[in-house]
């Protein structure tokens, strides 16, 4: 994407988040997440929408169907008939991911991943929750998942930091250490 | 048990007792990657400059940075990198491993081994990117720096502490003259440094055998970023190299480096400039082509405390273009130049130095006392004889001066002619500018006259060693000297006639 239109992209998502934050819930973070993630890897959908004439009502209507397959019920008709009005539909899938980063940013949260070779009990997550939370200084949004690569250990992963203790990233550092650095 | 069994039992006992960190890795992920660059997400505090590394095993630098990603370059185009890879911070800017045992290898610009002889052991580390001396530690170019070439010592002197660029177009000899100068160090306490920059490795291979079998690979490191390697390490190597040589240099040791070539390394910063998006101007070459050898070369300095930076960056024209936006850079960046002409080559003149484009701006203050005498008038009596020569060509009757001048312009050029791997010391360089200077060489053929001067070199170091010597001693000759010299001359002269006869 050029540099203008992600600035571009930024900025309706800053003003939309200045108009509807308090409407705005973390599940609903969620949700526009999926649907922007699902708009941006389905491009021809997008296309479409940008592609019919006719008046905003018809791209309201589009766009509301795929809304409500994602559950999502915020007031989302003022940003598109924002967008079409300066030609800038086609943006939509990265302001709604931008909408999502700028909400968590501004609400200090941070998107986590515990992911464990064996499925971990409460009492372990919430260890490792309060481990990176302090570390990360932030509110985190926790994911869990099983991932046997790892053989034996975790690995706490978010957008920004990492921490992990598994066997696998033992075997990357002698792999390092033999393989590539001789 | 092998040593490698050992090894890996001491490196797996390590990794178990290892502890879990207590603190978090600051990460990105790698969006797109191709062309030895890799976009990535995250890094919030990344900085310029920093070494990253890949949890495939590949390491990176970062070398722009914009409001969601940054771009950064690969060191290795072996070890895939692949999209969502994990990329974790340093916090490290690039080092390099320097140290005396450098001296005698070839390494790559990570200061590895690439010669075969097993690893370096270096206890010290310097960054690529270094500040450059300061005003205030720095003194005036006094010493000489003798490259045993009598075109360059004696017309465009080389100081301990200069930056002399050598330019010509393709095959001209000027790795050559740059090789010579390494040779003539042997013995001078003078260590080199030579970086090869997207050169063939057949070349390089050939440059190392000769270093070796002239004796100076003890006293040299080799540096190489041959054309097959990635771009980012084309563009680290002579920053690389300058940090070891500066590692000598403020040890109070004199140091050469030779950038062979400058050329390549300004296409591949253009290469990296041109795929991070930068804004291409003239030649295609970002806006600051400039500072990337600016900041390079004013590393070469000479230091009040002792230790000098000798720089000889080498640099390619097309079709004898010396106007081309980067050596006209790079011409204004050093300290002179010397221009290695096709059309002298062809005619056999080697070194093929054009002395009337070829300037050194500050060497002449560390020119020895006796070259510097004998060859006062010699860039003169050169520049009327290429004069006069175009006039003689078209067939112009001459008056007697004239005629006197080409042929004094004539014996000067064949004197100036030296073969390769043959190095003069500069009393052998005063001697034969003295014979030049008070016609000793007029009446000899042309063809005749390199066996004269170089009988001659040998006749004074072996009949007349006290003579030789205190030309060596006081780095002049003095009118005794010259009076002493006279007899010596005139009669060898007529030795050398009688033995032709």
């Amino acid at each position: 994407m050029a540099i203008s239109q992600s600035i571009s992209s930024k900025k309706y998502a800053t003003a939309y988040l200045n108009v509807f934050h308090d409407v705005l819930t973390i599940e609903t973070i969620t949700n526009i997440f999926h649907a922007a993630q699902f708009l941006k890897s389905h491009a021809a959908i997008m296309a479409v929408i940008c592609a019919v004439g006719g008046n905003k009502k018809d791209h309201i209507e589009m766009l509301k169907k795929v809304f409500d397959t994602f559950k999502i019920t915020i007031p989302f008709e003022r940003l598109v008939g924002v967008l079409l009005k300066r030609n800038d539909l086609c943006l939509l899938p990265t302001v709604l991911l931008d909408i999502c980063h700028l909400y968590k940013e501004r609400n200090n949260l941070l998107d986590m991943t515990i992911k464990s070779a064996q499925s971990l009990d409460e009492q372990e997550i919430e260890k490792f929750e309060a481990f990176f939370a302090k570390h990360a200084q932030k509110k985190l949004l926790v994911k869990t998942e099983v991932d046997e690569s790892l053989l034996a250990g975790v690995r706490l992963q978010s957008e920004i930091f990492l921490w992990e203790y598994s066997i696998a990233s033992r075997l990357r550092s002698l792999r390092q250490q033999f393989v590539i650095e001789g | 048990m092998s040593s490698k069994d050992i090894d890996l039992v001491s490196l797996l006992q390590k990794e178990l007792q290892d502890k879990p960190q207590n603190h978090l890795d600051e990460v990105g992920f790698v969006v797109r990657v191709g062309d030895g660059v890799c976009k990535v997400y995250g890094l919030i505090h990344a900085m310029y400059g920093e070494i990253v590394h890949f949890e495939g095993g590949n390491k990176g630098i970062i070398l722009n940075m914009s409001e969601d990603f940054v771009s950064i370059f690969l060191l290795s185009n072996s070890i895939a990198v692949v999209e969502q890879e994990v990329v974790k911070r340093t916090g490290k800017a690039m080092q390099i491993p320097v140290g005396q045992a450098m001296l005698g290898r070839v390494v790559n610009a990570l200061g590895e081994p690439i010669d075969g002889l097993g690893d370096i052991k270096t206890t010290e580390h310097r960054f690529v990117e270094q500040e450059c001396p300061a005003i205030i530690d720095r003194t005036p170019i006094s010493q000489p720096l003798q490259t045993g070439i009598l075109a360059i010592d004696s017309l465009v002197p080389i100081g301990r502490g200069q930056r002399e660029l050598i330019v010509g177009n393709r095959n001209t000899g000027k790795t050559a003259l740059a090789i010579d100068t390494i040779l003539n160090q042997k013995g001078k306490d003078v260590i080199c440094v030579y970086v090869s920059i997207g050169q063939r490795q057949g070349n390089l291979a050939r440059l190392v055998r000769q270093l070796q079998r002239h004796g100076a690979l003890d006293y040299t490191v080799v540096m190489s970023a041959d054309a097959s390697e990635a771009v980012l390490n084309q563009y680290l190597a002579p920053y690389a190299a300058t940090s070891i040589a500066e590692y000598f240099m403020y040890q109070g040791k004199d140091v050469l480096v030779v950038y062979d070539d400058l050329t390549n390394h300004a296409i591949a910063y253009r290469e990296m400039s041109l795929l991070m998006r930068r804004a291409p101007g003239r030649e295609a070459y970002p806006g600051d082509v400039f500072y990337l050898h600016s900041r390079l070369l004013e590393r070469a300095a000479c230091l009040k405390q002792g230790g000098s930076i000798t720089a000889l960056p080498i640099i390619q024209i097309q079709e004898d273009d010396i106007t081309a936006y980067i050596p006209t850079n790079l011409i204004s960046i050093t300290d002179g130049q010397i221009f290695v002409d096709t059309q002298l080559f062809n005619q056999g003149i080697r070194p093929a130095v054009n002395v009337e484009l070829s300037v050194s701006r500050v060497g002449g203050a560390a020119q020895t006392k006796a070259v510097k005498k004998m060859s006062k008038a010699l860039r003169l009596e050169l520049a009327q004889y290429h004069e006069l020569l175009s006039f003689a060509q078209f067939g112009t009757e001459l008056d007697e001066v004239s005629q006197r001048q080409l042929n004094r312009g004539a014996i000067a050029v064949e004197i100036l002619k030296q073969a390769q791997y043959l190095h003069y010391s500069f009393v052998d360089e005063a001697l034969i500018l003295y014979l030049l200077r008070h016609n000793y060489l007029d009446d000899i053929e042309l063809k005749q006259i390199t066996a004269f001067i170089q009988k001659f070199i040998s006749y004074v170091q072996s009949v007349c060693s006290d003579l030789y010597k205190a030309i060596e001693s006081s780095q002049d000759i003095s009118d005794e000297l010259a009076q002493k010299l006279k007899p010596v001359s005139a009669e060898f002269a007529e030795l050398f006639k009688q033995e032709k006869e």
